[in-house]
């Protein structure tokens, strides 16, 4: 009942220290918003804004380059932008109009056809096809950032997928294998066709592909943006919660608390679950301005949200109990809470993508508690089914993490306090 | 038997000993005095006496039973208002009544109506919607005094409650204190404002440097300090001892003083002739004045230095 009251108190507290409401719930929300137009997601004009644009000058003019030109422009992620001459195309690569440019030489259909099964076959020792280069296909872009090595495996991919079957028409032995789009095959060489499946060349798979089992909402970015800000922020708390146990201490009140028959346990529940329950609020509400204003997805199984909002708030809050019997002075609340932050989120990869994070980084980042949280909010979220042992485990780690940190914080103010 | 009891109370910091050798008792409806400059152990010997600090040595009994600190049936015992305030600034004095009144168990109507006693008798009932920030320190030291009454506890310790407040808001203090004693409850009343204590306290414990110095009634400790005139002069220099045996004298801060000491008709004997001496040395006598024992006096002579050094 004594930890009710404390937590009453300085929930009461709380809702009238406004920088700390505007830290919690605006600035996140900011963040996410921010990051959201900087992405072309949110109010800056839509799909097309973080699509990659490659301008396209179609020299050769044949019809192998418009079935290339035709093939690139199927893809969802990118936009092709034809341009009559290659210096309006700069022009527009100069102006960031397009990301990258390319261009696709006069004798593009020559080299085609002089391509032969073996260079299809085994493009690595292909002297006409190992690299697009010598397809006359060449490309140009402003800076590293462009994403100039996509285009480039992707416009490889696509004139390989173009030309393959334009070169197995010239064989004997594979001619029977292709389709003629202007007279379509018979059932028995569809039949044939089937049958000697494991002998047909194997297609370069897209290079870009989505993996199988992600949905098809799981390459927005708020999907990624939203837990990531949410997990940082919501660590955030650690500092407020610091700063209010200072507080304590400094007016005095902490003494009349111990002074009062309430136990040391009821003491640091009592200080910890109004940042608990503000948190699990803030997690909440940053979710659903990510349903409401961004759009985002719940994933197929929302009802899994709940025990992750849960746990990572609880992680966090005991973190913030630990940090706070920690520290003795506002200066250091704000020296090693922030940077703790900082570096956890950086760490975890709540400022970037999981997936941009190298192999041994991604098993480093789990010894945070941001990171259990990330996974188990991308299984929730991106995936086409919720894989429950999976967010079950990443919970139960965040729990246990969270029992570490406030016995480490019981201990601390036992001893110091 | 003894509503608190400190026995031979020891502390250490390191190597500084804070608290040496500490032993009193307090009973029901007295103030005792805790004297002594910052620094003496005042403080620490609180800290010990309300079960936030355990001593090196000694023990701390309650009604003759040993505080163990953790213990929580003796914490609604002892009401502590500690030397800093210690409330909420942004809760109203209400709130900060209700919100350690409740922590002790206190609720519902019962909570109601000990709030709105605490809050006339601290003089706060017409503030009691008011943030405690909004406050003068006189007020803020009013609610910090109410907060630990809040529980009626038996014993109340008051840690110098009284520093940096105003006549009117220390006067209401004295009273308020002064009630609380006359329905029984003791008070350990802290203060280096020997005045206040002088005023307020049956018997006094005067501490410094850890130690106790002297502990007694306060006519007692008085008793022990003579009377008598002090004569302050022009200087002592001309005199050439011919005031022995009869009179002290003493240069402070660029002032000579004859002190003549002791009970009235002895005074009234050597008065005369320690005139006419000072007359035949030409030494000239600015003024006199009466000398009345006080707990100043007292710790002067105990330490040789002043309370407030």
């Amino acid at each position: 009942m004594a930890a009710w009251d404390i937590t009453w108190k300085d929930l009461r507290l709380l809702a009238g220290d406004k920088r700390a409401l505007v830290l919690l719930l605006l600035l996140p929300l900011m963040f996410i918003a921010i990051l959201g137009m900087s992405t072309g997601q949110f109010l800056t004009g839509g799909g097309d804004e973080r699509k990659l644009k490659i301008a396209v000058v179609d020299n050769s003019d044949s019809e192998y380059s418009r079935d290339l030109i035709k093939t690139l422009s199927t893809h969802a992620d990118v936009v092709i932008q034809p341009y009559e001459t290659q210096t309006t195309a700069r022009t527009a690569l100069e102006k960031n109009q397009a990301a990258v440019l390319l261009t696709i030489a006069a004798n593009y259909e020559t080299l085609v056809d002089d391509l032969r099964m073996p260079d299809i076959l085994d493009t690595t020792r292909s002297p006409k096809l190992s690299t697009p280069e010598m397809l006359g296909l060449t490309f140009e872009s402003r800076s590293v950032m462009s994403g100039e090595g996509i285009a480039k495996a992707l416009v490889y991919g696509d004139a390989l997928r173009t030309v393959s079957p334009v070169v197995a028409r010239t064989n004997a032995l594979t001619r029977r294998f292709v389709r003629d789009p202007n007279n379509p095959p018979d059932d028995a060489v569809e039949e044939d066709a089937a049958a000697p499946e494991a002998e047909v060349p194997a297609v370069p798979q897209e290079p870009v592909a989505v993996a199988a089992n992600k949905t098809e909402s799981a390459d927005k970015i708020y999907l990624i943006l939203v837990p990531g800000f949410t997990v940082m922020f919501v660590f955030f708390m650690i500092n407020i919660m610091a700063r209010s146990f200072i507080a304590e201490r400094d007016q005095g009140t902490l003494r009349r608390l111990q002074l009062a028959p309430v136990s040391s346990a009821a003491i640091l529940i009592g200080k910890t679950l109004p940042f608990y329950l503000t948190s699990v609020l803030q997690t909440s509400l940053l979710f659903l301005c990510g349903r409401l204003l961004f759009g985002m997805s719940w994933g197929p199984e929302p009802i899994y949200l709940i025990p992750v909002i849960l746990c990572t708030s609880l992680a966090a809050t005991s973190l913030g109990l630990l940090l706070a019997t920690s520290v003795h002075t506002d200066q250091q609340v704000s020296a090693y809470g922030t940077s703790l932050v900082l570096v956890l989120g950086g760490i975890s990869g709540c400022l970037f993508p999981r997936v941009w994070l190298p192999a041994m980084m991604r098993k480093i980042s789990l010894a945070t508690p941001h990171a259990w949280s990330l996974e188990a909010f991308d299984a929730v979220l991106t995936r086409t089914s919720v894989d429950q042992m999976f967010v079950l485990d990443s919970c139960a780690m965040l729990m246990a993490f969270a029992a570490a940190f406030f016995l480490a914080g019981w201990w601390r103010f036992r001893t110091v306090h | 038997m003894s509503l608190l009891e400190a026995r031979h109370l020891r502390k250490s910091y390191d190597a500084h000993v804070a608290v040496a050798d500490v032993s009193f008792e307090l009973h029901r409806g007295e103030v005792l005095g805790l004297l002594g400059p910052n620094g003496a152990g005042k403080s620490t010997t609180m800290l010990m006496l309300a079960g936030l600090l355990k001593p090196d040595g000694g023990q701390v009994l309650i009604d003759g039973d040993v505080l163990r600190p953790g213990n929580a049936a003796f914490k609604y015992q002892l009401g502590v208002t500690p030397q800093d305030l210690a409330i909420y600034p942004e809760l109203t004095a209400l709130e900060n009544l209700q919100f350690f009144g409740k922590l002790y168990g206190i609720r519902g109507n019962e909570l109601h109506l000990r709030c709105q006693q605490v809050l006339k008798q601290i003089g706060l009932t017409d503030r009691a919607n008011d943030p405690s920030r909004t406050f003068s320190g006189g007020m803020k030291r009013r609610l910090n005094f109410g907060v630990s009454i809040m529980h009626r506890p038996a014993i109340l310790i008051l840690d110098e409650p009284t520093v940096g407040v105003d006549p009117q808001s220390r006067a209401h203090l004295m009273d308020c204190v002064k009630e609380l004693v006359e329905s029984g409850i003791g008070v350990i009343y802290a203060s280096h404002y020997m005045e206040e204590v002088q005023a307020m306290c049956e018997r006094v414990a005067i501490i410094d440097q850890g130690k106790m110095l002297a502990y007694d009634t306060v006519p007692n400790l008085l008793s022990k300090l003579p009377s008598g005139l002090s004569l302050m002069i022009s200087s002592s220099e001309k005199l050439n001892g011919q005031l022995s045996g009869l009179a002290t004298t003493t240069v402070e801060n660029g002032q000579t003083t004859v002190m003549l000491t002791g009970d009235a008709p002895d005074v009234n004997q050597r008065l005369p002739i320690v005139l006419d001496r000072l007359k035949n040395a030409g030494v000239t006598l600015e003024r006199i004045e009466s000398r009345q024992p006080n707990l100043e006096h007292l710790f002067l002579q105990l330490t040789g230095r002043k309370l407030r050094d």
